[in-house]
């Protein structure tokens, strides 16, 4: 076999059975650029942002309305399904009940999240920074959040007594995990491009951290921070219906009480 | 001439899963000498951007050295810059504070690098989009943006591991004249790692040319055609030449493979 076959052969190679040699190219189209651009005009800017907040308050109007128009409909006893009529007056008798209530929930949701995230994020960095606390602390934590929160509740009044204590170290409990998830995961799924990128301009540890690793895991640990500061209010809550004397949970939990047999007896 | 970075009997296993391990590199030796533009070809998985990254620090071979400049290399250096495949730039960033990234990590003067940055925008055409934010730019235009950065803090050694792959061959093309130009203007040692005969001509000195499993150095092709230099009809005989030798070299394994069952070989030639 002659050279010049050879070579013709390797040319037809080339063009049709071998494509990736010479021309792997075209398949790297921008997708994010194409989803992230927003429609931009200066109008469509404007407009835009009235949406944003107009969509989410018509939302809400819609639904109460759907919930009153249920109520005319199926004729509901109040004491069951109360219309949003009811729910307004009663609001409105016991108005200076609340503000007090809810300054007390609301301290304890806040300083019980604060905590939260103040001890969630340091634990979440020597996850992702070491493999012997991933393999210690990582499969502890998932055992402790797999204990129900409300079972332990009690426990937390006999340890603290009736103050905002336990409360709030019910909030640190409930929402310390869905953030220390979150963060670990963020911190380590940085793109491996990005951290041989600072790797190879010899950047320290923590020009790696604060340069790469924190900025790129911002998106995930503010999908922690959200879904803990829901589960934040919902583990104050909690805690006033187990124990409490006063916050929003000891103004509606009276009521359910007064119901029950036992406090008739 | 003393060689700027000499290669000496490099190999590399990689321990994994397997065994026995991947043997990706076996007794590489190059040198390369200042400002000499190399090219690295090969079939994929034959160990080029493994060498690349043995060359840049970010790798520990596990027998032999490279030396740059005399210094054995066993970490990144500051004068060593790399591009890859994907523009790595970070999204939060503007353009310009991406181009500026190295400035900042090795802590270098500020004030007179924003001037360079600016420059080098200018340079490559993307002075308007300096507060753009990457995702607002095309594939094309992020690599550039990619290049402002590998070049800002002026390094002595620029190592490209398929820098313009993802690119569609219009831009791609664009860029590789781009490059030339830039080097034409700040000379620079080039590694330069691709799966384009067409690039690999357009911008070699030498063509290096590798064979898989494990990485050996199969042949190294010259290339002495002046730069500018253009394809197609008025190419020079010696560009013809190399690009006829380069896909003998990279698929001569193929034919000797498909010769064995000539029914195989026939359908291959058919299609
Ligand atoms: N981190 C790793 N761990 C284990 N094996 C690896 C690793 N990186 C590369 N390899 C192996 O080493 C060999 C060479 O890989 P390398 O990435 O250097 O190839 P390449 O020539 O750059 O290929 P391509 O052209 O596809 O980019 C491959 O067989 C690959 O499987
Ligand atoms: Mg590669």
């Amino acid at each position: 076999m002659s050279k010049v076959t050879r070579l013709d052969e390797g040319v037809g190679a080339a063009s049709g059975a071998h494509p990736p040699l010479p021309a792997a190219a075209g398949e790297a189209t921008n997708v994010q650029a194409i989803v992230l651009l927003p429609p931009e005009s200066r109008l469509g800017r404007v407009t835009g942002t009235v949406w944003r907040f107009l969509l989410p308050v018509l939302t809400i109007f819609a639904l109460v309305g759907v919930w009153w128009l249920a109520v005319l409909v199926m004729d509901w006893p109040p004491y069951v399904v109360p219309s949003p009529a009811d729910v307004w007056n009663e609001f409105l008798d016991k108005r200076e009940l609340l503000p007090e209530h809810v300054w007390t929930t609301l301290g304890e949701t806040l300083q019980g999240y604060l905590l939260a995230i103040a001890i969630a994020v340091p634990v979440a960095v020597m996850i992702a920074y070491s493999r012997f606390l991933e393999a210690t602390i990582y499969p502890a934590l998932v055992a402790l959040n797999a204990i129900p929160k409300i079972a332990i509740a009690p426990i937390f009044i006999i340890w603290m007594g009736f103050g905002p204590g336990p409360k709030i170290a019910i909030v640190v409990l409930i929402c310390f995990f869905p953030i220390v998830i979150a963060t670990a995961t963020g911190l380590k799924s940085t793109p491996d491009e990005l951290v041989e990128l600072v790797r190879s301009l010899s950047a320290s540890p923590i020009q790696q951290f604060f340069k790469v690793r924190l900025p790129a895991s911002l998106p995930y640990v503010f999908v922690g921070l959200k879904v803990g500061i829901t589960l934040a209010v919902i583990g104050a809550v909690v805690g006033e219906f187990v124990g409490a004397t006063e916050g929003s949970a000891t103004s509606s939990s009276p009521r359910v009480r007064t119901r029950t047999p036992r406090s008739r007896s | 001439m003393e060689p700027l970075i000499r290669i000496e009997d490099v190999s590399h296993v990689f321990r994994g899963g397997r065994r026995s391990g991947v043997h990706a590199l076996d007794a590489i030796d190059l040198e390369i000498a200042e400002n000499e533009f190399v090219v690295l070809v090969g079939r994929s998985g034959c160990g080029k951007s493994t060498l690349l990254r043995i060359v840049a620090g970010l790798l520990r071979a596990t027998q032999g050295t490279v030396s740059l400049a005399d210094e054995v290399v066993t970490s990144p250096r500051p004068d060593v810059s790399l591009m890859f495949q994907r523009s790595a730039l970070l999204p939060w960033r503007s353009v310009f504070d991406n181009v500026m990234l190295p400035v900042e990590i090795l802590k270098l003067d500020k004030t007179l690098h924003r001037v360079k940055a600016e420059a080098l925008l200018r340079l490559t055409g993307l002075d308007e989009f300096s507060e753009s934010r990457p995702y607002e730019l095309s594939g094309g235009m992020q690599q550039r943006v990619a290049l402002c950065r590998a070049l800002i803090h002026d390094p002595d050694v620029l190592l490209m591991d398929e820098p313009f792959a993802a690119l569609d061959a219009l831009t791609r093309e664009d860029l590789s004249l781009e490059l030339q130009r830039i080097w034409n203007e700040h000379r620079k040692t080039i590694l330069f790692v691709t799966h384009s005969i067409q690039e690999a001509l357009l911008l070699a000195d030498r063509i290096v040319v590798m064979s898989p499993r494990p990485g050996r150095i199969a042949s190294i092709l010259e290339l002495k055609t002046p730069r500018p230099r253009s394809l197609g009809v008025d190419a020079t005989d010696e560009l013809n030449d190399v690009s006829a030798r380069l896909h003998e070299l990279l698929f001569a394994r193929d034919l000797t493979i498909e010769a064995e069952p000539a029914a195989g070989a026939a359908a291959a030639r058919d299609s």
